[in-house]
């Protein structure tokens, strides 16, 4: 028998449980006109549901266990990364050792791949490399160049190596990597950082990096891979940007000659400056900037840095960016007829030696015909 | 009450983890354990199920990161997880019925927790409130315990119950109206 019938009060009960907006008017008054309750009241207030609680130690070992499965997670993951770095180095590999052959098919191979040549006497069709004594080294064919601690450059095309000892220039003074339309580059940088350098692109970094920050300057298209650091940040500049990072993968667009550019991160953590306003940018996410409007939005990664690869893959793209993309990268000019220039492509395209076996593949999936007129390629609507 | 300090301490919290802060990490274990505890307890789940439900939740959590850009409500998305992880648990183990997330039990247990009440009356109060709440459906149950004692709202509530949340609204003013019904 309950010692003060009111406890069983349901309804007050059930207010307490489940206050509905109709009641809490009644019930408010109620506790205010009726001061002599105030025990009852303090008892069925302390009513709670469910609850069941983990004991001190059983929340300490379900935290441990989860502790340990990120562990293995990590080591797992760390496992993947190795594996497909070095299948991309494999893949390299094989490019550069597969080009002689189709060079010696085609024309009368080089002697001398390499030409030390002065600034003045330089082809513009060529990957110049401007040292910071104003040196010039340039390649006719895409270079793999590297930079050691000390400043010192190995320069690789696959035919031939060349080996520049540092330079007796202040360590810090700029170079320039000018990459013209048609060519590539990739970079390796004093500390480690690896640079991919597209098609109409230029470059200039420090032979080695100050003491404080690791920066460099690009007009163009690049994909870069950070080395860790978190005592020197590294600084990417354009005209419109500065990108901050930490450590990390991403790809950035930003051709002085377009108003349109962006940013896409693939992994870590970076923050855009353009003027005044500043971005943080996740992996998977894209910052693009056109005609003054700043949007960030979630991408495929793929689409926008597999190049690097030797391969385009577009989602819903419309053609003309397209065309420009392989204008640029064979160094042709195509114009496209605007009837057609909206249509949007999907899938993988792969960029062969010459523009001619790109074309046909475009040719043979989407409906339209092209032609050549001089040196430019017309494209229309089949 | 320090509830409104609660809400506002979630999205730092978030944000931290996200940033890689793993003290972030272990304060938001710490600090939902509990009610995801009771949460699964209702469902009617065995104690180191249940434990094994929640090291998977919290695994998953911490290792999904790019699924937590977008989500507001750090408590909410706590419970989905788990009961989507126990709901799992639930199929594999009843492989030979078609079953529905609806198929779930819930159970309420009520305890008073003021102390200077004798034990008698306390056991007595006990049997009442169970009494007040047999009337309810499983469905109606859950309900009114996400939305009152664990202050979901009503869309989030809705998810959990696979409802749209004016259906949980006409669910909810049900069972309060048939429990008020049964009293007088």
């Amino acid at each position: 028998m309950l010692s003060n019938q009111w406890l069983q009060n349901k309804s007050f009960i059930q207010w307490r449980l489940f206050p509905s907006e109709e009641d809490n008017l009644y019930w408010e008054k109620f506790i205010q006109d009726n001061p002599h309750f105030q025990n009852e009241i303090r008892i069925l207030k302390s009513i709670k549901l469910n609850t069941q609680k983990l004991s001190p130690e059983e929340k300490q070992e379900i935290f441990a266990f989860i502790q340990k499965d990120i562990e293995k997670r990590d080591k797992q993951r760390r496992f993947r990364i190795y594996l497909t770095v070095s299948a991309v180095a494999c893949i390299a590999l094989l490019l550069v050792l597969l080009q002689p052959l189709f060079i010696g098919k085609n024309e009368i191979p080089h002697e001398n791949m390499l030409v030390v040549a002065d600034t003045t006497s330089v082809n513009q069709k060529d990957i110049q490399l401007v040292l910071a004594n104003n040196r010039t080294i340039t390649f006719e064919e895409d270079a793999d160049i590297k930079y050691d601690k000390k400043g010192g450059i190995t320069a690789n095309t696959g035919v031939e190596q060349i080996k520049v000892s540092k330079e007796a220039t202040k360590e810090t003074s700029l170079n320039t990597l000018i990459v013209p339309k048609g060519k590539r580059s990739s970079l390796t940088l004093a500390d480690g950082s690896k640079v991919w350098v597209n098609s109409g692109s230029t470059l200039k970094f420090p032979s080695t990096f100050k003491a404080d920050k690791r920066e460099i300057w690009v007009d163009g298209e690049i994909y870069i891979e950070v080395e860790k650091n978190k005592t020197h940040p590294f600084y990417v500049n354009t005209s419109h940007m500065v990108i901050n990072v930490v450590g990390t993968q991403f790809n950035v667009t930003a051709y002085d000659e377009d108003t349109d550019y962006s940013v896409v991160l693939v992994e870590g953590c970076v923050d855009v400056s353009i003027d005044k306003e500043k971005a943080r940018l996740l992996p998977n996410q894209m910052l693009s900037v056109s005609t003054d409007q700043i949007s960030v939005k979630k991408i495929d990664v793929n689409n926008y840095i597999s190049w690097k690869e030797g391969y385009l893959q577009f989602t819903s793209e419309p053609l003309s960016n397209i065309l420009k993309r392989l204008s640029r990268y064979y160094d042709t000019p195509i114009d496209c007829d605007s009837s057609i220039a909206q249509l949007k492509c999907n899938g993988k395209l792969v960029l062969f030696d010459n523009i001619e076996d790109v074309m046909k593949t475009i040719y043979n999936t989407i409906p339209i015909k092209y032609s050549h007129e001089a040196d430019r390629i017309l494209v229309r609507k089949k | 009450m320090s509830k409104i300090g609660e809400h506002e301490e979630d999205p730092i919290l978030l944000f931290s983890f996200l940033k890689g802060d793993n003290n972030a990490f272990s304060s938001i274990y710490n600090k939902y354990v509990d009610e995801l505890f009771a949460y699964g307890m209702g469902l009617g789940f065995e104690r180191e199920t249940l434990k094994d439900a929640i090291q998977d939740t919290f695994f998953k959590f911490y290792t999904n990161k790019k699924q937590l850009e977008g989500v507001t409500h750090l408590k909410y998305y706590l419970f989905r997880m788990l009961k989507n992880r126990l709901f799992d648990i639930y199929k594999s183990s009843n492989k030979e019925n078609i079953i529905d997330v609806t198929d779930l039990p819930f159970l309420i247990e009520p305890s008073v927790l003021d102390e200077l009440i004798a034990n008698e009356d306390k056991a007595t109060i006990e049997t009442e409130i169970k009494n007040l709440l047999k009337i309810l459906t499983d469905r109606q149950k859950e309900a009114v315990y996400l939305r009152f004692i664990q202050e979901l709202e009503y869309e989030e509530v809705a998810n959990l119950l696979d409802m749209t949340a004016p259906a949980v609204r006409k669910l909810i003013s049900r069972a309060i109206k048939r429990m008020r019904d049964e009293n007088f």
